[in-house]
């Protein structure tokens, strides 16, 4: 049975098409992969790090501004952190962490309850988070890649750094406690003595770890 | 001792911050402020604790002086001293952006490998590599230090082709091919009588035994001989366009991922001179960019070799020359000519070559054009130069040179029914 010729039209048509585009066998546009790379292990984008200083610093100031100052005036503030989050992708530093740490600690010492409460260990942790994630962002820009591997070590140390840190609020906290219930009034020396006593075991501790070679001597000489 | 671990700022901002914070608590009555400030005081003194002493060394290693990939790669090794455990890479190789990295340095020691893809051929540069030294636990910083970038020879990839034209005329008594002199070819000719001068070993008894049965003439299997054909190569590098129209101006290299005309001939070049030889043939190799000693003519794999060496190594040197004589080819040897005929030099050479009796066959390594990012009045200039191109070109063929396009379209069609032809019409 003969095709109708609109038919063998339609297929003539479609085999010239078809020969148009198809690029011959033989040569074809050298096809690649564009961009180098670093062949590294696990990475997360360096944009990561900036996105968590902007939680850490605005955390710390809710931290320390909820349910104390108006909604209105902590949202300003809020902004005014992330602005300088945005800055610091652009001008790698400790502004962010500065701009976060001058108003929250103003409202914690202004506003905030004397003894121990929920904010102290999640001010801590934000606090430090943001410190050393200014380190991180100061070091890196948001397009570079940041091993797993690195970020990792830094988050077990952050723990230790930051577990003797909790302890010894704690320990503020309950030798204030425990000197309020005696006496009827503020803190006494004892609580000081106290807070006092662990820093320095802990310093101790770290020197001791170290060796003492570790650190700078009087007098040694150095060629600048 | 000169210092060569800085201090950053990380260590004052802790120390400054902590302190401010514990004299604020300490101001104000509450220990537990003063507890929030010991992380940050922590922080100052652990890293005053860590500081690394010795410098950060940095080796690349390419590997091989000479590749044939679509990838280069080099290892880079990173040995830090104890306590430097990171380290920040920023590596930039030509026609690509940088790229950065903060790795870890466990042990002192890190071999890390860095990619790039290039279609590109010839002598090509790896990576600029800059490393900043760290410590995790932050404070101090080390370098950068800097690596200049290594270079590697990139050959061209031979590519299959199954049948290429080759010269009629015939030379040598040992080849692949049958000449109509007689010789000890595998191809036979006739039967003759024995004469003077013929080998014993080429008696043909039956056809003596049928001729001549009392032995009075003997008659011997005459084979033709066997002869080989010759190829000369002329590669035009006086220029090296790329794709990109906008880069013709010089301020701007080709990417990576972008075969220039030069990589194309490298590549036509490199995969006729292979079929040629795997024929048994023999081909030479001339550069029009270049007055020097040609590549003599010759076969087998040791000259291949030599011969794709040769092409990678060609590349344009100064000012286009323009040579008025054609280069000197043997007798009898068939032309390939690889350019972009963008002027005329190269088509006056193809017509003085065919004027003295050789058969030349003009490749187009010109790529296809792409007229992203020019002006309306460079778009103007590009379709007077392509017209100008076509019409040497066309005028070429007419003059009956053959003309061939390697980029976009199908040469090994071409060249083999090219071969075919050539074959049917061969004079023996």
């Amino acid at each position: 049975m003969t095709a109708a010729p609109a038919e063998r039209a339609t297929r003539v048509l479609l085999r010239r098409v078809r020969a148009a585009v198809t690029v011959p066998r033989f040569w074809r546009r050298a096809e690649t992969s564009r961009g180098a790379t670093i062949e590294a292990g696990n990475t997360i984008p360096g944009w990561y790090l900036h996105a968590g200083l902007a939680v850490c610093a605005v955390g710390a100031f809710l931290t320390a501004a909820a349910a104390a100052l108006p909604a209105g005036l902590v949202a300003v503030v809020c902004v005014v952190i992330a602005a300088a989050v945005a800055v610091t992708v652009r001008r790698p530093g400790y502004l962010a962490f500065g701009v976060s740490l001058a108003p929250t600690t103003i409202v914690l010492l202004a506003v905030g309850s004397e003894g121990y409460s929920w904010r102290i260990p999640l001010l801590m942790i934000a606090i430090h988070a943001s410190v050393r994630l200014s380190w991180f962002t100061s070091q890196v820009s948001a397009t570079t890649r940041v091993e797993v591997t690195v970020v990792a070590a830094e988050g077990r140390r952050f723990a230790v750094i930051n577990f003797v840190g909790q302890a010894l609020a704690l320990l503020a906290g309950v030798l204030t406690t425990v000197s309020e219930s005696g006496d009827g009034g503020p803190a006494s020396g004892t609580v000081w003595i106290g807070v006092a006593g662990a820093l320095a075991l802990i310093v101790l501790a770290i020197a001791l770890r170290t060796g003492a070679r570790s650190w700078p001597r009087r007098g040694a000489s150095s060629a600048r | 001792m000169t210092r060569i671990w800085h201090a950053d700022a990380s260590i004052m901002v802790s120390a400054v911050a902590g302190l401010l914070l514990a004299a604020a608590g300490l101001l104000v009555g509450r220990p537990q402020v003063v507890a929030l400030a010991t992380p940050l005081v922590l922080c100052a003194v652990w890293s005053i604790a860590h500081r690394p002493r010795g410098a950060l060394t940095l080796t690349a290693v390419a590997g091989t002086t000479a590749v044939r990939s679509s990838q280069l790669d080099i290892e880079l090794t990173i040995t830090a001293p104890p306590g430097a455990d990171t380290a920040v890479i920023r590596a930039l190789s030509p026609g690509n952006p940088s790229i950065a990295a903060m790795v870890a340095v466990p042990g002192g020691t890190r071999s890390l490998r860095l990619h790039t893809p290039s279609v590109r051929t010839g002598t090509r540069e790896l990576f600029t590599v800059d490393v900043l030294g760290l410590v995790a636990a932050g404070g101090w910083n080390h370098g950068p230090v800097h690596l200049p970038a290594a270079r590697v020879l990139v050959l061209p990839r031979q590519r299959r082709l199954d049948l290429v034209p080759v010269s009629q005329q015939l030379r040598g008594l040992t080849g692949p091919h049958s000449s109509r002199r007689l010789g000890d070819g595998p191809e036979m000719r006739d039967v003759a009588p024995l004469r003077s001068g013929d080998s014993l070993r080429r008696v043909d008894w039956r056809a003596t035994a049928r001729r001549s049965p009392d032995l009075s003439q003997l008659y011997v299997r005459r084979t033709f001989a066997a002869s080989e054909a010759s190829v000369v190569l002329v590669v035009d590098s006086r220029d090296d366009v790329g794709p990109r129209v906008s880069t013709w101006v010089g301020y701007q290299e080709s990417a990576p991922y972008e075969q220039t005309s030069l990589d194309l001939a490298r590549e036509a070049a490199a995969a006729i001179a292979k079929a040629v030889v795997d024929a048994g043939d023999r081909v030479g190799l001339e550069d029009l960019g270049r007055v020097a000693s040609p590549l003599p003519l010759a076969g087998g794999k040791r000259h291949l070799q030599r011969l794709t060496y040769a092409l990678a190594l060609s590349r344009p040197v100064g000012a286009p020359p323009t040579r008025r004589r054609a280069p000197q080819i043997p007798s009898g040897a068939l032309v390939y000519l690889f350019s972009t005929f963008l002027d005329d030099n190269a088509a006056d050479i193809a017509g003085q070559w065919q004027t003295h009796g050789h058969r030349v066959i003009a490749v187009d390594t010109l790529p296809v054009a792409d007229l992203r990012g020019l002006t309306v009045r460079e778009i103007y200039a590009w379709r007077l130069t392509d017209i100008e191109r076509r019409d040497r070109l066309i005028t070429l063929a007419r003059s009956g040179i053959d003309v061939l396009r390697w980029a976009g379209g199908d040469a090994a069609r071409d060249l083999r029914g090219a071969a075919r032809a050539q074959t049917h019409g061969r004079p023996r």
